[in-house]
């Protein structure tokens, strides 16, 4: 399969001197179309730097990143505004939902974005949250408060999923019924989706499985077949 | 506890902005405060040790002529520790290249006296007895006029000219201000010489015709006034008065009501209004951090520790925001004071602080910027841990009254977000708009005095003083006597006026007014009610001031009994004819006829109008400096220039005080509203970006919301600052100075773009560092 995204070199430094910390020390990645990658590492390994790099939220300090044919690595801040806005959707591990907007509205915060994408009410249908349109984040449980975000990553259909922890805060149960939520989008709109967690478990799910360590990429491995997040176990 | 100061110290420093604008708030309302009372105090304690040192008279009375020996009568009335006896006339100074004369007085003096010790020398040396040429004259005259001892000096006194010499120049605390009614002190000359050179001009040897009393602290001021006007009684003594009627000390006394009315209450505004915005800024930062209190709670600090935790941040604030405040504020007040000193030409000035307005500038900070950060520490410390740590999950959000509106629909989501968001919290909302309101108050009720003086100015001269001069005369004349003045050169109309000091009695309760008469069909003088509209004069009986008829407790067909002030203490009764809603004050107005009549003697007058062809006005003042019983020559048009003259410079430093301090308010108040919904959005702004919003579009949601708040508070500032005005003038002392409550579109206008202005230097500020915040950090950060 064609590679969405290509990312050569990659590395990150935080600050300078004696206290610099190397994040990212030359890593090269991919992301296939249409696949579901589980990133794994220990905390602190730059799995969540990888991510953001890779979804246009920073920039690197050396290395290339190419989506397609744009130069990710000498993008502006115009250009990447750009990029996130018609490519990109995110999942982070505190919903981040907009307290003062419905789950319909916060969906729709995108929908007015772009042109090609669902209507808010497909978006959260797709999610299981067809019957919660009209409610407010403080009144969804914390389960639905994900889905919510990942309706509204979604709804623009973007050609990259990136979730950062999107289980962390999440019970078995309802990390479940979030995990189904990804997967069904992975299939039905055959988005590229990369998927950080601290749950080995969850790496079942995938395509394929890359291992942190460091700043680097310790492992990496495909599995034979995925397996469907309502079987998982934790 | 070192772990905590670290992070009181990093927490001034991250919020260093809010810091340094909140001390600045303070500051601010301190040093109006101090700055404006204080100079008033000041001017207030620099006239009493001035009158304390140079012993001011308590009592003064002018009489026709009495012999020396009467003094030794007077000196006999009980309460009167000491009095000086001395002959004042009219003198009307000619002066090198001026066609017209100045007006003023000539005073005898002995050389060696006490009378003279209490004049203050300046320059050159006291008189010498053996010559009868030498003269002191008046300092504040002198600069005016550019006169240095040694200088000659032309004088007509009585009639005669002459030809004299200025040997010392000198200020006494009965000439500070020798005229009403708006003359500069420098426009009046007063000189001194020995009682023979007088007596010559004026043929009254061997007699006076002016005394100065010095009374015993516990003496009953109108028991002894009463006994004066008994002995002089023969000798034509125009009435005793104190000091509260004589001329400078009124003037004096006038302008510092004026400025205490400006200076202590506007001032007492502005640090109370100050203190009201600290208290809700510092509040609502203590508030933000409520999360990370909850957090130090579960650790294990004690709610002590936590509470003296909050308690150095705001004390960090309180101390810097005083000692700049007293600093400026002292600066200030020093700078005022030597302005209105130089002005009252005071050689006395008791400048610096005064203990009692520190006192409650400090308490007043302390209370305010302590009690707003402690009530808001309580409030969080108060919870359990995990109850404060909860909060932040996505605060409840309703459909409020806007969005019901439909007006969230129409906004799109930007605009939802700025409606909600704004609706979810109405008391903090409301808190802001009052906030920002009531900056954009302050400056009109700064500007307000300025407006109402004009207005009083435009008023008064226009449509109330219709003269183009007016002549007070040495003592009242028959009426006949306007023939003369008809005659004068230049004169094409002239009117009578009389004035007659009196004590109005209505059963027990009594005020001193000026009773004042004129004919009926006079065209120059004119009785103006509340709304400026002419109210003609009762053809029989008297009309009082509303307020004047409200304070005797009398109305419409009552009668009032009139004292006579002027020496003769006679009882007249009169008939109220009618109350007038006039604006200022206590007065009493009759037909001239009318006032004959119930006086019992031929129509007088004391005071002439006269219209003026403009192409005589020279000759006609250079005529009338000649005649003996021409006291003064005044013309509204120069009231108006004197008063531009000596209040535009006060005004002028006072708008400026008020407006920087206005402003600097102003900008505290909207910056700070803006920074805090910054760090309280701060999160929901870096997920917008992460969706792929563009800054501008971010930018909207936030500065949106400030923008809403600052239009709701503009006309919501007007109406306090208008409020503010007319609540100080409510509580003003009716019968002293008042301004009406008139605030000009001008005002408005000013005020408001104050607030604008600092709403869109912060709104740059804000969207700069908006700019600068990076997403990942924003998203990670959850305070
Ligand atoms: N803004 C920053 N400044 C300095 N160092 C940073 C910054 N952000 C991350 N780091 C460092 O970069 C390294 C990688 O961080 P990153 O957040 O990518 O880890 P991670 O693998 O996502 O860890 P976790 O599983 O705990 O989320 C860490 O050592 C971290 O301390
Ligand atoms: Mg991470």
């Amino acid at each position: 399969m064609p590679a969405v995204l290509e990312a050569r070199g990659l590395t990150k430094v935080y600050g300078s001197g004696p206290t610099a910390v190397h994040a990212l020390a030359g890593v090269d990645f991919t992301l296939d179309a249409g696949e579901l990658l589980v990133l794994l590492g220990p905390s602190g390994s730059g799995k969540s730097t990888l991510l953001n790099l890779v979804g246009g939220l920073d920039t690197a300090t050396a290395g290339t990143i190419r989506y397609r044919d744009h130069d990710l690595a000498r993008a502006d801040d115009d250009d990447l505004t750009r990029y996130r806005r018609e490519h990109v959707g995110f999942v982070f591990q505190f919903y981040n939902l907009i307290p003062s907007l419905t789950a319909r509205e916060n969906v729709a915060l995108v929908v007015d974005l772009v042109d090609d994408a669902m209507r808010p009410e497909d978006a959260l249908a797709m999610v299981g949250l067809g019957d919660r349109l009209d409610h407010f984040p403080s009144q969804l449980s914390g389960g639905e408060q994900q889905r919510v975000a990942i309706a509204r990553a979604i709804a623009k259909r973007p050609d990259l999923l990136l979730c950062d922890e999107p289980t962390g805060a999440l019970d078995g149960k309802t990390g479940r019924l979030v995990l189904e939520a990804l997967a069904t989008v992975n299939v039905e709109l055959g988005t590229a989706t990369a998927l950080i967690t601290h749950n080995a478990v969850i790496a079942a799910m995938a395509d394929r499985v890359v291992t942190m360590k460091d700043g680097g990429i310790a492992s990496e491995h495909r599995n034979p077949h995925r397996v469907s997040p309502s079987t998982l176990d934790w | 506890m070192r772990a905590l100061s670290t992070k009181l110290r990093r927490d001034l420093w991250r919020m260093r902005g809010q810091v340094i604008t909140i001390t600045l708030i303070l500051a601010s309302g301190i040093a109006a405060y101090v700055c404006l009372s204080g100079a008033h105090r000041a001017l207030a304690r620099s006239r009493d040790a001035y009158y304390a040192q140079y012993a001011f008279p308590d009592v003064f009375v002018h009489l026709e002529r009495a012999p020396d020996a009467v003094a030794s009568r007077l000196r006999e009335i009980d309460g009167v520790t000491s009095l000086e006896t001395r002959l004042v006339e009219g003198a009307s100074f000619r002066l090198a290249g001026e066609e017209r004369a100045q007006p003023g007085r000539a005073i005898s003096i002995e050389p060696g006296s006490r009378a003279e010790a209490n004049l203050v020398l300046r320059a050159g040396r006291l008189l010498d007895p053996a010559r009868d040429d030498e003269v002191l004259l008046l300092e504040s005259f002198a600069r005016g006029a550019n006169l240095a001892p040694g200088d000659e000096l032309d004088v007509v006194i009585a009639g005669h000219e002459l030809d004299l010499r200025v040997v010392g120049l000198v200020l006494s605390p009965e000439w500070v201000f020798p005229m009403e009614g708006g003359m500069m002190p420098g426009d009046f000359g007063v000189v001194w010489m020995t009682r023979d050179a007088l007596a010559s001009a004026t043929g009254k040897h061997g007699a006076f015709d002016s005394v100065t009393f010095r009374l015993t602290p516990s003496a009953d001021r109108r028991e002894v006034i009463e006994a004066i006007d008994r002995e002089l009684a023969r000798w034509g003594g125009g009435g005793a008065f104190g000091r509260d009627k004589q001329v400078s000390n009124r003037a004096v006394s006038n302008e510092l009501d004026q400025l205490e009315s400006m200076a202590t209450k506007i001032p007492a505004v502005f640090l109370l209004v100050a203190m009201f915005l600290l208290n809700v800024v510092l509040s609502r930062i203590v508030h933000l951090q409520r999360e990370q209190l909850a957090v130090l709670r579960a650790l294990g600090y004690t709610r002590g520790a936590l509470a003296r935790h909050v308690l150095a941040f705001a004390s960090v604030i309180t101390v810097g925001g005083v000692v700049v405040g007293l600093g400026l504020g002292r600066w200030f007040a020093g700078a005022i004071t030597k302005l209105y000193a130089t002005f009252f030409h005071f050689p006395v000035l008791e400048a610096g602080l005064d203990a009692t307005i520190v006192g409650v500038s400090v308490l007043v900070a302390i209370v305010a910027a302590i009690g707003g950060a402690m009530t808001a520490a309580w409030r969080v410390v108060r919870l359990a841990p995990a109850e404060a740590m909860r909060a932040p999950a996505p605060a409840r959000y309703r459909r409020g009254l806007l969005s019901r509106l439909g007006l969230a629909r129409v906004a799109g989501p930007m605009g939802r977000m700025i409606v909600r968001d704004l609706e979810r919290r109405p008391v903090l909302t409301g808190l802001s708009v009052a906030g920002i309101a009531f900056a954009g108050g302050i400056v009109v009720l700064g500007r307000f005095s300025v407006d109402a003086m004009d207005h009083l100015m435009d008023v008064v001269l226009a449509r109330a003083l219709r003269e183009d001069a007016a002549v007070t005369l040495a003592r009242p004349v028959p009426r006949a006597e306007l023939a003369w003045f008809r005659h004068a050169p230049g004169v094409l109309a002239a009117e009578p006026v009389h004035m007659v000091p009196v004590r109005l009695h209505a059963r027990a309760r009594s005020r001193d007014v000026p009773l004042t008469a004129w004919p009926r069909d006079a065209e120059m003088r004119q009785v103006l009610d509340g709304r400026s509209r002419p109210r003609p004069l009762p053809p029989e009986g008297v009309m009082l001031t509303a307020l004047l008829g409200e304070r005797l407790g009398v109305g419409v067909g009552d009668t009032v009994v009139a004292e006579r002030l002027d020496g003769s203490h006679a009882r007249i009764p009169l008939t109220v004819a009618a109350l007038v809603d006039e604006r200022m004050g206590l007065n009493a107005y009759m037909d001239l006829d009318a006032l004959a009549d119930a006086l019992d003697e031929e129509p007088r007058m004391s005071t002439v109008l006269l219209r003026v062809d403009r192409a005589e006005r020279d000759r006609l003042h250079g005529y009338l400096a000649t005649v003996p019983g021409v006291m003064m020559v005044m013309e509204p048009r120069g009231i108006r220039e004197a008063f531009d003259a000596q209040s535009g410079q006060f005004m002028l430093v006072w708008t400026l005080i008020v407006v920087v301090f206005g402003s600097v308010i102003a900008v505290g108040v909207v910056f700070n509203t803006a920074r805090v919904m910054l760090s309280e959005r701060s999160r929901d702004l870096a997920t917008l970006r992460v969706l792929g919003f563009t800054r501008d579009e971010v930018a909207i949601v936030l500065l949106g919301q400030l923008a809403v708040q600052v239009v709701l508070a503009l006309p919501i500032g007007m109406l306090f600052g208008w409020l503010m005005a007319a609540s100080l003038m409510q509580s003003a002392d009716p019968e002293q100075f008042r301004f009406p409550v008139i605030t000009s579109p001008a005002t408005f206008a000013f005020a408001s773009l104050v607030v604008l202005g600092s709403a869109i230097a912060t709104a740059v500020v804000v969207r700069r560092r908006l700019d600068r915040t990076d997403i990942v950090s924003a998203l990670k950060a959850r305070d």
